[in-house]
């Protein structure tokens, strides 16, 4: 009963014809508008990612540009990294405006020559360095328009003595045993040969004139050996007994004897080989001035290096005394070292090493040092000379080594290297 | 996604109407029920594995949106000043014999069982798929809303 009356109430209950057709148009009104909507959000959902797709690959284009022009995807410099454009070889300075530089014969040219070798030998330095030596302040993000360029007045004989005196008390040597002093000239034939033999009780050289000087003397458990040459005393003293701490008393002694002002630094590294350790100290004065940095720590300072020998149980001591007393002649124009490139790739540079750069060639690592050399023809002139270091790795060598190559750093309009 | 309205509106509009009678004596709110209940298909963009689980799908949202009109009517008729007293028209007994009115008394989820099972003629399990529930629960729903449907017309008797 109660299903019939249920069921006779319900189906009287129907949607009517005008309420489905209304039901239907609806529906797909709702239909229609929702599928527009869709294809709008798609598409401006499209050119969205199309927006921050290219975005995206003009970035990752532009930071490529940028790491490849600044050489993060080659180990190093290519023939490619070189830059000429800006490099006027027919252009003129006016560099005369320093007194010093009246000599120069050519108008607007120095004329520069490199340093005979035999006294590297002498010296027993060695320029094809397995360590490239990172200890530099240069970076090729550095921009300066000019160098400067320095000439040197020499200490004199009591100034020389004074420093000698320092390191022999620093090593608790006895100065007042008797040298023999060497002293070697150049002979006609630009061979070095010993001029003169003269004994002292001193290690006061006799004159500043030769080329070098070198005086040696054995202990009865070491020996002492100097060289002086052109404003650099070279000291080396073999097996020195020394207690370990006072090694860095001795370091700091000499370190504080040779800073010459407020400005000086002392440079510390520290190396241990498996049989030895090494302890370099370099002193140089800092300076606001560019070039006068760069000239200090390349070349206008002082090194102390102190070496074990573990398997003697004994120290060598290395200690170049710098003496040049440089000062700054003139401010000249300077080659970035992509126009330095272009030039070591033109073969227009000077080395000591037998290989040739070609145009494969991959230079690792870039410095820039100080120089001396000849100016006027005359040895006895010399030059302090900004120039561009480059290192290229020996390929093929069991040891890693470097071959290194130099480029004049200031315009080649107005200073040619011979 | 294409759908044939024609269909699914000719189909289910008479019976999604009826749920909603159970829920609203007023016939234009049960048909703007049964509206926003096909509306629903566009908006949730359903997609169906049979017509069975398309009429359970319906008739789930159709009783969903029934109780949120019920809730509606009883929050509007709660906060109105004007109303001293509370009247649910769906509760109202009509004073002419309406087996539909003593339903529209019950529970929600009771009259919705109800219609489903003795009108509809669904089974107990097709009952708990719409409803989103269990046999046991439907089961229970109805014995409750049989018993509640007895007491009121031995009364009236």
């Amino acid at each position: 009963m109660f299903k019939f009356d249920y069921k006779n109430e319900l189906d009287n209950i129907n949607a009517s014809k005008d309420f489905k057709e209304e039901t239907i148009l609806l529906l797909k009104q709702k239909q229609f508008e929702k599928d527009i909507n869709y294809k709008k959000t798609i598409h401006f959902t499209r050119i969205k990612i199309m927006k921050i797709a290219s975005f995206i690959a003009i970035a990752i284009i532009c930071m490529s540009i940028y790491l490849y022009n600044n050489n993060f995807f080659i180990k190093g410099y290519e023939k490619s990294s070189a830059d000429n454009s800006n490099l006027n070889l027919s252009k003129k300075y006016n560099i005369n405006d320093s007194k010093e530089l009246s000599f120069i014969e050519d108008n607007n040219k120095i004329k520069v020559s490199k340093k005979e070798k035999p006294i590297n030998r002498l010296l027993n330095q060695n320029n094809n360095s397995s360590e490239i030596g990172r200890e530099q302040i240069y970076s090729t993000n550095d921009i300066f328009k000019t160098l400067s360029i320095y000439k040197s007045n020499l200490m004199s004989k009591e100034q020389i003595s004074e420093f000698i005196n320092i390191v022999c008390e620093s090593f608790d040597i006895d100065n007042n045993v008797d040298f023999t002093w060497l002293k070697y000239d150049y002979n006609e034939n630009k061979e070095l040969i010993v001029n003169e033999e003269f004994h002292t009780n001193s290690l006061e050289p006799i004159s500043n004139n030769a080329i070098l000087y070198s005086a040696h003397k054995e202990f009865e458990n070491g020996s002492f050996n100097i060289s002086v040459l052109e404003g650099k005393a070279y000291i080396t003293i073999n097996n020195i007994k020394i207690d370990s701490e006072n090694k860095n008393d001795i370091i700091n002694n000499l370190v504080n004897k040779f800073i010459k002002s407020d400005n000086s630094i002392s440079y510390l590294s520290q190396t241990n080989a498996t049989d030895s350790s090494i302890i370099h100290t370099k002193v140089y004065e800092t300076s606001e001035n560019y070039s006068d940095n760069i000239f200090n720590f390349s070349l206008n300072n002082s090194n102390i290096c102190i070496c074990k020998n573990n398997v003697t149980d004994s120290y060598i001591a290395y200690i170049d005394i710098n003496f040049l007393n440089a000062h700054n002649i003139q401010n000249l124009p300077a080659i970035n070292y992509k126009e330095a490139l272009n030039l070591l790739y033109n073969k227009k540079y000077i080395t000591f090493d037998s290989k040739e750069v070609t145009d494969e060639t991959i230079v690792s690592h870039i410095n820039l040092v100080y120089k001396d050399y000849y100016y006027n023809k005359n040895e006895n002139n010399v030059l302090f000379v900004p120039f561009y270091e480059f290192f290229v790795e020996n390929q093929n060598e069991s040891d890693k080594s470097y071959s290194t190559y130099y480029v004049c750093a200031i315009h080649p309009s107005i200073i040619e290297v011979e | 996604m294409d759908r044939d309205f024609n269909r699914i509106v000719n189909s289910y509009s008479s019976m999604l109407l009826r749920i909603c009678m159970h829920y609203t004596k007023n016939t234009t709110d049960a048909e703007d029920i049964v509206q926003a209940t096909f509306l629903k298909l566009i908006e949730k963009d359903v997609i169906f594995d049979s017509t069975e689980h398309e009429k359970a799908w319906l008739i789930r949202v159709c009783v969903n949106l029934c109780k949120d009109n019920l809730k509606s009517i009883w929050n509007k008729k709660v906060d109105s000043i004007k109303y001293m007293e509370i009247e649910l028209e769906s509760y109202e007994i009509d004073e002419k014999f309406s087996m539909l009115s003593y339903i529209r008394t019950l529970p929600p989820k009771q009259k919705a069982a109800i219609y489903l099972f003795y009108y509809e003629d669904m089974t107990i399990k097709e009952i708990a798929i719409s409803m989103g529930t269990n046999n046991n629960t439907v089961l229970s729903w109805l014995r409750r809303g049989r018993k509640t449907l007895e007491k009121l017309l031995k009364e009236r008797l």
